[in-house]
């Protein structure tokens, strides 16, 4: 249940953690639910930019949830689809429990594995790549290390795919909505809340096969349904080889699908 | 209270509660000791003034082993609540003819045929204890203690824990990071307005507003799968930034250490050649080695000195006009 302390300790948190600008936009999001780009510069009487650069810093952070509300017009017009921003009150809360999900990971597994999640917590979502990278630079063990260590937090579910970023929600049927109004007055918006935020988490996350799968390279590429159910950088029934797919990760195309992952929690 | 009585097969003990009744009124009897039967049929019970009874009943479908009760305080529990009822025709009577419920609930006292014993294996556990706990609560006299505001505790020990310190060593340094990351976004003044100002001297020593973060360019993986579009924008914000991040925010720090080190041996090393320097050509040059060696750079060598003239008032000494 959202409640008005909840909102100041979430806010109290990304402060410290991101500053007052990023925590300017929070706020708004946790005080007016959803709201548009437009309504956010708005509200926060901000510069274009900079709420930009809030919400880019808060997804990436997994603090807000990007969606589209697909609304049908009301006189027969055609639909319009707006992208709306929820923040998640309850991953923003969470944050202040990361050091005790590092002190269980470097218990049940090792010191390898806590640090990879660190890297994961600190800067919300990580590619493969970025992990390997990150892994050099602080000379924490090779790319086998590092990946050895991936796949470990993988299975023991501690990482995920992140979810969608511009999931599709359409309005509830008619039904749904007399059902809501028979709630008492008091009680309605919250429900509606919760269930909307509920309703986005839902739609953004990926399906229980995909979330915790990892698809390695030496994945054998004759077993052609398996691979193109694991691997999310083949296109169905294209071939592609090994090499052709390393360098094409490697030049960075913009438009390239590369999995990020980020915790679980 | 209590009866205690116990069950020769499982040797488990429970209380029973007698309430004494005459023909009037109920009375609670404090049962002091229970005296192992008679004979069969009977057993005596010592009440609280010190006097036995004999209770008599017939019957019985199992002796049972009964143990000495402990004191209890007389309440106004009312008879349903206990577990059997002494009953004499007469006050003070020696005789007293126990009730026992046989299914739980108290028979009909009116009547004064002898009671029927019960087989006490099949009665409640927890309503035996916990009358008996209720009883040990109620009765017991406890000496008053003296009352202490503020006794003294063993506190424990302030090092011994660790997982509290890891826990606060990982949150200082996620916290570290984060304030210098560049997740953390500050409302500072953008570059083109400050290169509109003039860089004044006394500007010098100020801490200038430029920030040593990278960019979110450098870590974001700003894609049209990750984020909205609409925050991505235009494609020169979805090209990665050709630097590099930096992810170990420590090792920057570290270098500029080292390089004040540098700095610092640098400048010791050219003193000390100075100080030779300046020896030898004592030796050599004698007075002119009077003059300190300063490294002022051009300021010395008057090649763009500016002596603050007026470039745009120069003061005219009029020589090239006649003289009237």
């Amino acid at each position: 249940m959202v409640t008005q302390y909840g909102i100041k300790y979430a806010v109290n948190l990304i402060t410290a953690h991101f500053g007052d600008l990023v925590a300017k936009v929070c706020e708004c999001l946790l005080r007016k639910g959803p709201l548009t780009l437009q309504a956010i510069v708005r509200s926060t009487e901000l510069t274009s930019s900079q709420v930009k650069n809030s919400l880019l810093v808060l997804i990436q952070h997994n603090c807000v949830q990007a969606f589209i509300l697909d609304q049908t017009g009301e006189h027969g017009d055609g639909a319009k689809q707006s992208t709306q921003y929820i923040a998640l009150l309850d991953n923003i809360i969470q944050r202040w429990r990361f050091p005790k999900f590092l002190t269980v990971v470097s218990k049940k597994l090792d010191k390898q594995c806590a640090e990879l999640l660190e890297g994961l917590l600190q800067h919300g979502r990580l590619t493969l790549k970025q992990m390997f990278d990150r892994a050099k630079s602080g000379q924490n063990g090779g790319d086998d290390v590092v990946q050895e260590a991936f796949v470990k937090l993988l299975n023991a579910h501690f990482i995920e795919r992140c979810p969608a970023s511009e999931p599709v929600l359409t309005n509830p049927t008619k039904e749904e909505e007399a059902a809501r109004k028979r709630v008492a007055k008091s009680g309605k918006i919250l429900e509606v809340q919760e269930t909307l935020e509920q309703r986005v988490v839902e739609a953004a996350m990926p399906t229980e096969a995909l979330r915790f799968l990892f698809a390695t390279e030496t994945e054998p590429t004759a077993d052609g349904g398996k691979d193109k159910s694991n691997s999310s950088s083949v296109t169905p029934g294209e071939k592609r080889k090994h090499d052709a797919l390393e360098s094409e990760a490697e030049c960075g195309a913009t438009d390239e699908q590369v999995v990020l992952w980020r915790a679980n929690f | 209270m209590h009866i205690r009585v116990c069950n020769e097969a499982t040797e488990e003990q429970f209380s029973l509660r007698f309430y004494v009744a005459n023909q009037k009124w109920y009375k609670q009897y404090n049962v002091l000791k229970i005296q192992d039967p008679l004979e069969k049929g009977n057993f005596s019970v010592v009440l609280e003034n010190g006097r036995a009874k004999v209770l008599w009943c017939t019957q019985i479908s199992r002796i049972l082993t009964i143990y000495q009760v402990t004191k209890c305080r007389r309440t106004g529990i009312s008879p349903e609540l206990c577990d059997g009822l002494l009953i004499s025709d007469r006050l003070l009577k020696s005789t007293w003819n126990c009730l026992l419920p046989s299914s739980g609930s108290l028979t009909s006292t009116t009547n004064c045929q002898p009671s029927q014993w019960i087989d006490m294996s099949f009665r409640g556990r927890g309503r035996g204890r916990g009358r008996g706990f209720g009883g040990r609560g109620f009765g017991g006299y406890v000496p008053p203690e003296p009352f202490v505001l503020f006794p003294d505790i063993e506190l424990p020990d302030v090092k011994a824990v660790p997982e509290e310190k890891t826990l606060v060593v990982w949150n200082s340094r996620l916290l570290n990071y984060w304030k210098a990351s560049p997740y953390y976004l500050e409302e500072h003044v953008s570059k083109k307005s400050q290169s509109m100002d003039i860089e004044r001297f006394s500007d010098w020593g100020k801490p200038k507003n430029t920030s040593k973060r990278d960019s979110l360019n450098q870590v974001l993986q700003l894609q049209s799968h990750n984020f909205p579009k609409e925050l991505i924008g235009d494609s020169k914000r979805a090209q990665r930034s050709a630097k590099r991040m930096r992810w170990n925010l420590d090792s920057g720090l570290e270098k500029l250490d080292m390089f004040e080190k540098f700095e610092k041996d640098g400048d010791k090393e050219g003193k000390e050649k100075g100080d030779g320097e300046e020896e030898n050509s004592d030796e050599e040059q004698g007075a002119q080695s009077d003059e300190s060696y300063s490294d002022d750079g051009d300021y010395n060598e008057n090649e763009h000195f500016d002596d603050d003239e007026d470039d745009y008032n120069i003061e005219d000494n009029h020589d090239d006009e006649p003289i009237y």
